[in-house]
Parts: C-alpha cells; sequence; structure tokens
C-alpha cells in the first residue's frame, strides 16, 4: 500500500529454486525480518516468502519446495514469476528438476542468477555449469550463508538486475 | 499390512463405499507423505499427497494471518466435483474428493467422522 508522500515503488516477484536442502529457506530468511517458512518438521512443504526492500524496488521472495514430490507446488509457485535465484550446494551437479522449473510451461527460459552456497565453508571456488540447453546465469555469486560472508549485497543487486532495477548491470559477472 | 494399517485402510474404504459421490480418498502425512489411500485409477497419489500438505500448510498459515482460528478444513470446488483436507491427528491430513453432484452436507459430515477414527489408529 503507498502512502501519502512516498514515492511509488516497483515491485517483482523472483522464484527462490534449488535442490532440497539447498539453503533457499535460510537464504529468504537472512533477506527479509518477516519471511514466512510454512514448514514440517524442518522441511519446506509449500512455501517461503519475504519481501525484501532494495533501493526502489521491492522483491517478493517466493521460495519453492525441493523436495520432488512437490513439482506441482514449485511449477505452481513459478508462475508469473519475473525470475529466479537459483541457490546451489557448492559441489554437487546442478538439479536437473531446478533447470526444468526455470522454463515454465515450455516457455522461454526465466532469467536467472546462481547462488553457489558454500556451505562447508571450505569451499574450493568450484562454479556451477548450468544443465545442457539451459543459458549461463546473469550472475554467479558465492556466499556462505551459514557464515559471515553471505554476500547478501551482491545477491540483491543481481536480483534487481533480475527485475530490471534502472542502472542495474547485465552484463555476466562473477562476484566471489 | 499391519493391523494398525489395515484399520486405517478400512476406514477409508468405508467412507468412499458408504457416501454418495465421494470418490477417493487418502491419509497423508503432515510433510506430504501417503500413509493410505483409496484414490481413483491413474491417480499419482504421490503428487496428491504432497500438494495435500501444501494446501493444508497454506491453509493453516491463512487462517492464522487473518484470525480464523485453528484450522478446521480446506475445501476446494471445481468445476467436476471438490478437494476437502481436514486433519486426522495431530500429523497427518484426511483428504476427500468428491463428485460435483455431491451433497456437501454429507460429504463434510462422513468425513469429519472417518478424521476422527483415524485419529484413533494414527
Amino acid at each position: 500500500m503507498q502512502r501519502a508522500g512516498e514515492e511509488p515503488v516497483a515491485a517483482g516477484k523472483l522464484i527462490v529454486v534449488g535442490p532440497g536442502e539447498a539453503g533457499k529457506s535460510t537464504l529468504i530468511a537472512r533477506l527479509s525480518a518477516d519471511a514466512v517458512n510454512l514448514a514440517v518438521n524442518g522441511r519446506t512443504v509449500a512455501m517461503d516468502h519475504g519481501l525484501v526492500r532494495h533501493g526502489a524496488l521491492t522483491i517478493s521472495l517466493v521460495g519453492v519446495p525441493g523436495q520432488a514430490r512437490f513439482a506441482p507446488v514449485r511449477e505452481a509457485l513459478a508462475q508469473r514469476a519475473a525470475g529466479a535465484i537459483w541457490v546451489h550446494p557448492e559441489g554437487e551437479v546442478p538439479d536437473p528438476h531446478t533447470a526444468a522449473l526455470l522454463c515454465p510451461g515450455g516457455g522461454p527460459p526465466l532469467p536467472y542468477v546462481v547462488y553457489v552456497n558454500q556451505r562447508s565453508g571450505s569451499g574450493d571456488g568450484t562454479g556451477f555449469a548450468p544443465p545442457e540447453g539451459l543459458a549461463p546465469p546473469r550472475r554467479l555469486i558465492h556466499g556462505s550463508l551459514v557464515e559471515r560472508q553471505a554476500n547478501l549485497a551482491a545477491l540483491l543487486d543481481a536480483a534487481a538486475e533480475l527485475l530490471g532495477a534502472p542502472g542495474a548491470p547485465r552484463e555476466e559477472e562473477v562476484i566471489g | 499390512m499391519s493391523q494398525r494399517a489395515q484399520e486405517i485402510q478400512g476406514i477409508l474404504r468405508a467412507l468412499v463405499s458408504n457416501t454418495p459421490d465421494v470418490e477417493g480418498a487418502a491419509v497423508v502425512s503432515a510433510d506430504g507423505l501417503v500413509v493410505a489411500s483409496v484414490l481413483p485409477a491413474g491417480t499419482d497419489e504421490d503428487r496428491v499427497s504432497a500438494m495435500a500438505a501444501a494446501l493444508l500448510s497454506l491453509g493453516e498459515r491463512s487462517a492464522g494471518e487473518l484470525q480464523r482460528g485453528t484450522l478446521e478444513q480446506v475445501y476446494v470446488k471445481g468445476a467436476s466435483g471438490y478437494i476437502i483436507l481436514m486433519q486426522a491427528g495431530a500429523e497427518c491430513v484426511l483428504e476427500v474428493i468428491a463428485g460435483g453432484a455431491a451433497k456437501l452436507g454429507m460429504v463434510l459430515l462422513d468425513s469429519k467422522r472417518a478424521a476422527q477414527d483415524l485419529a484413533r489408529n494414527l
């Protein structure tokens, strides 16, 4: 809701995707103080949601459940997303189910950035090779959600870029 | 199959066979795993179970956010019928699907009784 005197705020929806236990819910909770996680026994069963203010932009982050059986829920949540943040556990093979989600309805792929989650804190800098047929990510960002080096400012810049924020860089960029 | 599993399956069979226009029923854990089901042939029970858990979770949260109290049912109406979800014990959900011509009051009444029976067995 816009109050009198406030500047209009652009808003957009990004889905947060990745395999189970990649760190999607943790990422959203780190980015949004009011994040909601619908989980049972610590595993997301419906969705996460968080709103993040970044400059003049309000980013609506929608996290999808990572476990395979929630595929129909993922597909529903991906509708009308402007882009995606792919949370990728460092050292793992990129998940093909996540890749498929980036092409909703067989249409053009969503623009996406990859957040390589260095969970062990001993990452070897291994990057991310997109599965065959999927274009490279707009940006590849390394960080650790369990440590201080989360690199969330860079991720927010990349998210804003996905939503077409004015002045956001478009070129591929690796921030480590 | 254990005696308890047989009893759970029996409750579902009774619900489907005794209530007109109820076409299927399933018991699903809160994290979306199927416990028992009597669903129409061709139904992917894993997908259905996951969606039921997600719907219930969203329903609980929505009821809380909108100060509607503890969730009792989630009700979905499509052009061809109904999906009803209700808690069955602390950790499970009863999912019932019914045709479009179903008498909803009868379906809800029988489903509630089945959920109570299931809660005693789960």
